[in-house]
């Protein structure tokens, strides 16, 4: 783990992960940009309001049982409303998006050297090949803005980032995210999995829940 | 990775914990905070009891539906059938704990199918970890529906396949809706229609529903009435079931499953023991008689010689074999134990009619005829009988035998078991088709039902 | 429903080994009654 300090209240930040560039600072929320061992404030993140989640940032979990801890957040924000990535680090530092929507919770990895159609061709219904794991097809393709982050996270979540983000699926019931950003492309794939089965731990107290 | 380093602190006023690390302040439990506004259309006071999942929630004054996540509350649909006569069952906000986990209703709508109006109730229930489940009631029948992520395959319009089960096509339609109340997790459309097609395969329904924007999978099962009740305490009595729901557990076609296994094993043993009697029967002629008889007349007291029969307690088949020719003959007597004079009596009629009716030939009856004695203790045996015949052309003696079988194989019994073996799975047949039937009943697809139209 | 028919088949069962060790018509409601003995001595004819 890498400690830093923050340049706009000098509280520590902490990385946890080689992978995060950005990361919020947890007591005065100036989004900072990582650079080599310096960090770079460039705004604000503004309070989140009417948030409801059981997921916060050092809640563990597990899949196929490798246990993972969220460390990151990123908010998203579409036409049709919104939901939750969880930036995951697992064993040996394998990093991971923890998608959370209306009770569903899927969790993925980054999927490299698979090269991704390019943006023109994403369609619903068609099928995108990920090399050795096989075909996916596309369920949905969203414009998403992010509204909130928090924690440390491997892309720059300042709020209003806009991205495309396409779900995907595969035939054994399988999961799969591509993002197209303004000059990245990623993807992701993984598998949606019972809240249960998750077995979480360090959960968000809700009241009255 | 970098080492655990620790940092001295930077600002006094941060807390410390006992490595003298800074801790950051501890996450805010989350307070779900109602939100409560006027609506911008009447006035009427509105709640939004989770504003930080809920996407739209209607007025209750004006049956407007409202955005839940625009700053100044603006209106999606306004005056949508302020109509009151619809009246949940389930009283919002009430909170109940089914299979497991609890839930709270914060919606509730109705919606009907659009070429027969035929409607039905949902009731939106949220719980923050788990999500979303649906209730729906239609004819006093309950349903408690989960959306699902994974999609079934669809190789045949009739018939698709989730998880390795086959559900059966049971309706297609347009739904509307006709009263809708409370907060949802996506913005409401009204005076829309979605296309919704059902798979059923009891105790379950896979469900499509599709509008121009996206494909919603979602699965019912069937839940007891008063399973539901007892959860949420209702203040309103339900309504009573009406006929047999579409996922009603298949409780009598597994009953039926379990029976016809058993017949299958009952089958099975008996026919073993058939085959055991059958193979050891003796089959053995005992006497093989012949004499002559004057055609047309009465004979008496002809007395076969004395033979003996084996095997105690086994059966006697008498058979006679006469000459007839479109004429009778006719044999009557005992059969008798030598010993003990203990007599079976017997009769027999061989006939055999013949002839031609407008160019068609007919025949009727035999010259062989044949009685069983069964259970004829094992002796020396001779046979008494008078004889008759008639209708003979004419008369010169001519021969009939009579045949003694000890032990032939009987069959008697094994069809009368088999008979009364399917007495009930005949009855758990009909009683499972019955329901079925009626399971059928509100499907287009019924495959009880002819399609002819 | 099945508790009965197990018992019932069960029973059937019994009843057939019966029928068949001892050449019983008890299965057999179709028996035809006539085939009884009549005692020693007796004669068809009157």
């Amino acid at each position: 783990m890498q400690t830093l300090s923050c340049p706009s209240c000098g509280a520590n930040v902490n990385f946890m992960s080689k992978a995060s560039v950005f990361a919020v600072c947890s007591y005065c929320q100036s989004s900072l940009v990582k650079q080599g061992l310096d960090l770079e404030a460039i705004g604000k993140i503004s309070e989140l309001h009417d948030d409801l989640t059981p997921i916060q940032i050092g809640t563990t979990g597990v899949l196929s049982g490798d246990t993972f801890e969220v460390i990151g957040r990123l908010k998203v924000a579409y036409e049709d409303g919104f939901w939750n990535e969880w930036f995951t680090i697992g064993h040996q530092g394998l990093v991971g998006w923890l998608a959370e929507a209306q009770g569903f919770y899927a969790l993925c990895f980054p999927v490299t050297d698979v090269a991704m159609p390019d943006k023109s061709a994403i369609q619903p219904g068609r099928k995108v090949s990920f090399g050795p794991f096989g075909y996916y097809e596309i369920e949905d393709i969203h414009e998403v803005t992010c509204m909130y982050s928090e924690g440390e996270l491997p892309i720059n979540a300042v709020q209003g980032r806009k991205s495309l983000s396409v779900d995907l699926t595969s035939d054994e019931g399988g999961m799969a995210t591509i993002e197209y950003a303004n000059q990245e492309t990623r993807a992701y794939r993984g598998a949606y999995q019972d809240f249960d089965a998750f077995q979480f731990k360090n959960l968000r107290p809700i009241d009255g829940w | 990775m970098a080492g655990n380093e620790e940092q001295p602190n930077m600002q006094p006023e941060m807390p410390a914990d006992q490595k003298g690390e800074a801790v950051p302040p501890p996450a805010k439990a989350t307070k779900p905070r109602v939100k409560s506004f006027h609506c911008i259309n009447c006035g009427a006071a509105v709640t939004i009891r989770y504003p930080g999942v809920s996407l739209s929630v209607i007025c209750s004054g004006c049956h407007s539906v409202i955005d839940a996540t625009d700053e100044n509350y603006r209106i999606l649909t306004k005056y949508f059938k302020a109509t009151g006569q619809y009246q949940p069952l389930l009283e919002l906000g009430s909170r109940g704990k089914l299979r497991g986990h609890l839930w709270e209703v914060i919606g509730y709508m109705v919606r009907s199918d659009v070429s027969s109006g035929y409607p039905w109730e949902e009731y939106l229930l949220f719980n923050p970890y788990y999500g979303y489940r649906w209730l729906t009631q239609d004819k006093g029948h309950w349903n408690i529906v989960t959306t699902i992520k994974r999609k079934p395959k669809r190789y045949l319009t009739s018939e698709t396949e989730l998880d390795g089960r086959k559900f059966k096509l049971y309706n297609t339609g347009r739904a509307q809706v006709d009263y809708v109340i409370g907060e949802f997790y996506w913005r409401v459309m009204l005076n829309t229609q979605v296309t919704m097609t059902d798979y059923l395969d009891a105790p379950q329904m896979l469900s499509m529903e599709k509008d121009d924007k996206e494909v919603i999978w979602s699965l019912s099962e069937y839940i007891e009435p008063e399973e539901v009740a007892k959860a949420f305490k209702p203040q309103t009595k339900f309504p009573r079931p009406d006929g047999v729901a579409a996922t009603e557990p298949p409780k009598l076609k597994i009953r039926h499953n379990k029976i016809m296994m058993l017949f299958m094993i009952f089958w099975g043993i008996i026919t073993c023991g058939q085959i055991y009697y059958s193979g050891t029967a003796l089959n053995e002629t005992a006497l093989d008689y012949t004499n002559n008889f004057v055609p047309n007349t009465k004979q008496a007291d002809i007395t076969t010689p004395v033979f003996t029969l084996k095997k105690d307690k086994a059966n006697v088949a008498i058979s006679f074999n006469a000459p007839v020719d479109n004429s009778w003959f006719w044999a009557g007597g005992e059969l008798v134990n030598d010993d003990t004079g203990v007599s079976y009596p017997f009769e027999q009629d061989a006939e055999y009619y013949y002839g031609v009716d407008d160019g068609e030939a007919w025949s009727e009856g035999s010259g062989f005829t044949k009685t069983i004695i069964p259970a004829v203790p094992a002796g020396k045996y001779y046979v008494n009988m008078d004889i008759e015949s008639g209708s003979f052309k004419t008369t010169n003696p001519r021969a009939f035998s009579v045949t003694i079988k000890r032990n032939v194989p009987n069959w008697d019994n094994y069809v009368w078991s088999m008979i009364f073996l399917s007495i009930l799975p005949i009855i758990s047949w009909c009683m499972m088709r019955q329901t079925e039937v009626a399971r059928w009943a509100n499907s287009d697809y019924s495959p009880y039902v002819s399609s002819g139209s | 429903m099945v508790k009965l028919y197990i018992l019932f088949g069960l029973y059937l069962c019994g009843l057939f080994l019966y029928a068949n060790t001892t050449d019983s018509y008890i299965l057999n409601l179709n028996a035809d009654p006539g085939v009884r003995p009549t005692g020693p001595g007796a004669h068809y004819h009157k």
